[in-house]
């Protein structure tokens, strides 16, 4: 065992933010890292110190692993957490972190290169039981591709074999359309991956995506922490989760559950980690992936478990084992998290930019807002559009439903657009209240989920604030010596 | 004497009726006395008797209020604009937000229709493809692939439209 004192966090904003509070409560020393600009970003101020790394765009610099390395040795950590995304299922990072005598706070690097390829995770997974959904082999050769997709039937999903996020996925309905899917599909997923290899599955209509938590030992020991539902969806990627799944049959979830921690056993799993499945209508479930690192919605299984994910990875790390066996692990209540994003759902949920001019954060003690921001923070196209999470637990799901609409209506940020209200509907629509999820939810109610005209009042309110917000006008109002003249300026 | 907004496609405009003993405004004709506008400072406004509590803040000519835990996102339309004449938009194509470019599909000289996608573009993950608004010819690409643009950067130029037979 040893004891780890000073860690580095590979990573910003958020799950930066989150880590060093962990880390703080550990008493462990934290270093961030960053970008010239965002060298005054939350998660620098927060950390005991922090090492600037340059690259030409801020994205560069948190991908640069020697850079990166190097600010371990200067800062004197003796392990590295890589937070979501940047390097985090990067096994070449994984690897060099352990030979440059550091501790990687996730899976050895060989569990990330098995489970970074959907191929070999597929296969992998498919040798221990776990369902997979019919496929075809993998391939750059379009020909072959075609006539061996053909037979799984229609319709079928063209995914990369390097993938994630959606890059390079697509839909087929018919044979007609596989050659011309096929060919955008791989050259869609050549530059992102630098790999076209595609491969295609049988496409589960309206599926629920549900995903289970685990915890390994990297010994062949494994929990999980219950599952999760992420079916509401937008351009395939998750804007809501909550825990545990809304009326999900208990010998289901125990079946879905069992097979994730098979999985994770026989791979030695060791860190927190994720598999992700489909869930057809029909209560068939198939392995779509496993992710090697903490989730963005991890905060839903901590707060029904009343566990610090953050504080069991670094207890792994360090050798201690599991924190618990199966049956002590608790499950209280339910938790919903709502991805809070710059982006207007009204155009295709286009990414927005601007500044965060009001921050106004509800406080209860059941919620939770994850977030690195700043009143006055500039939103740029340079990261991703997420900005903050807000977690809300209920003793019940309706409770947690209530509490999450109460504190996205009670949490303003503004000066750049965001789905904000978008959330507070999706919350309120009778579909998601009863529990009706799939991941074609977004997509469905799109009519019912649009923005509501607003009644004449709150429109002439709104206008009026408008009015006296703006300069030009404000000196109209002003026009004669009043206290009105000493109105501030709201603008920027 | 007033101040002009947009939502959703609509007009509406504020107009100063009195400003003492109280201010009184007109939104699209339907009068409100508001009391110690300056409280607006301070997130509340008193109209026709009523406290509103409010937060407001501009994202570049979009005023954005919040009220009731919902955000109403307007756009001032500045009366210096409207009457210098609208712009020529039909023949340039600005950029719908910052980020970088993808493939440009099209040169200087080609002919175009109304829907073809001339450059793609990417921001924050998303690609989106800029398309031609008319028929026409492109007259010139600003950018090249990989570059990277500002929200509202023209990117494409069509020939102007009456030109086109110099093409």
């Amino acid at each position: 065992m040893t004891q780890i004192r000073k860690v580095l966090i590979a990573n910003r904003g958020e799950i930066a933010v989150r880590i060093i509070a962990s880390l703080d409560k550990l008493g462990i020393a934290s270093v961030a890292v960053h970008h010239p600009v965002e060298a005054t970003a939350k998660h620098v101020r927060m950390a005991g110190q922090s090492v600037a790394l340059s690259g030409a765009t801020p994205v560069a610099a948190h991908l640069d692993a020697a850079q990166i390395i190097a600010a371990a040795h200067a800062s004197g950590a003796d392990a590295i957490h890589p937070g979501y995304g940047f390097l985090s299922e990067n096994a070449g990072f994984a690897r060099l972190v352990h030979e440059e005598g550091f501790i990687f706070i996730g899976p050895s690097a060989e569990v990330i290169d098995l489970m970074g390829d959907k191929i070999s995770a597929r296969t992998f997974a498919e040798a221990q039981g776990v369902p997979v959904a019919p496929s075809a082999i993998p391939t750059d050769d379009l020909d072959a591709f075609a006539s061996a997709a053909a037979k799984i039937g229609f319709p079928l999903v063209i995914k990369a074999a390097a993938g994630g996020g959606g890059k390079g996925m697509s839909i087929v309905r018919s044979p007609a359309d596989l050659q011309e899917a096929a060919r955008i599909a791989t050259s869609e997923a050549q530059p992102y991956f630098s790999d076209g290899r595609i491969y295609a599955e049988l496409y589960v209509e309206n599926p629920r995506h549900i995903e289970v938590q685990i915890l390994g030992d990297g010994a062949g020991g494994a929990i999980h922490l219950w599952e999760r539902e992420c079916s509401v969806q937008r351009r395939f990627q998750k804007i809501i989760e909550e825990a545990p799944a809304a009326n999900l049959p208990a010998s289901l979830r125990d079946d879905i559950c069992s097979s994730a921690v098979r999985l994770a056993q026989a791979a030695n799993y060791r860190n927190a980690g994720t598999v992700e499945y489909i869930l057809g209508q029909d209560g068939r479930f198939f392995f779509l992936e496993m992710n090697t690192r903490l989730q963005v919605e991890h905060p839903v299984t901590e707060m029904i478990t009343g566990l610090d994910l953050v504080a069991i990875q670094i207890a792994i790390a360090e050798g201690r084992g599991l924190p618990m066996s199966q049956d002590q692990v608790p499950l209280i209540g339910h938790a919903i998290e709502c991805r809070i994003c710059a982006e207007d759902p009204c155009a295709n949920f286009m990414p927005e930019t601007g500044t965060v001019a009001v921050l106004d954060i509800p406080q209860a003690p059941w919620l939770r807002f994850e977030n690195a921001l700043d009143q006055g923070q500039k939103v740029t196209a340079d990261f991703d559009p997420m900005l903050a999470k807000l977690i809300a637990h209920g003793a019940t799901r309706d409770q947690a439903v209530e509490r999450s609409i109460e504190g996205l209506r009670g949490l303003a940020v503004l000066g750049v657009g965001t789905n904000i209200d978008y959330l507070a509907r999706v919350l309120d629509h009778q579909a998601f209240r009863a529990g009706d999820l799939d991941t074609g939810f977004v997509g469905r109610y799109a009519a019912d989920l649009a923005e509501p005209a607003p009644d004449t009042d709150r429109l002439d309110r709104a206008l009026i604030a408008a009015a006296l917000g703006d300069r030009d006008f404000r000196t109209l109002v002003a026009d004669v010596p009043e206290p009105h003249a000493s109105i501030g300026h709201w603008r920027n | 004497m007033s101040a002009k907004f947009t939502l959703n496609g609509q007009t509406h405009e504020v107009t100063i009726l009195a400003r003492r003993p109280n201010l009184i405004v007109s939104v699209d004709g339907r009068s409100h006395v508001v009391r110690n506008p300056a409280s607006l400072a301070d997130g509340t406004l008193d109209i026709d008797g009523t406290r509103i509590q409010l937060a407001l803040a501009w994202s570049e000519t979009q005023p954005m209020v919040r009220m009731d835990g919902r955000t109403l996102r307007l756009t001032r339309i500045d009366p210096r604009a409207e009457a210098a004449g609208s712009s020529p938009g039909q023949d340039i194509i600005r950029a719908p937000m910052p980020g970088a470019v993808i493939t440009v599909h099209l040169s200087p000289g080609d002919a175009v229709q109304e829907g073809d996608v001339i450059v793609t573009i990417e921001s924050m993950k998303l690609q989106t493809a800029l398309i031609a608004p008319r028929d026409g010819h492109v007259a010139e690409v600003t950018v090249a692939e990989g570059e990277t643009f500002e929200k509202d950067a023209v990117i494409v130029r069509l020939v102007p439209l009456g030109q086109e037979t110099a093409a």
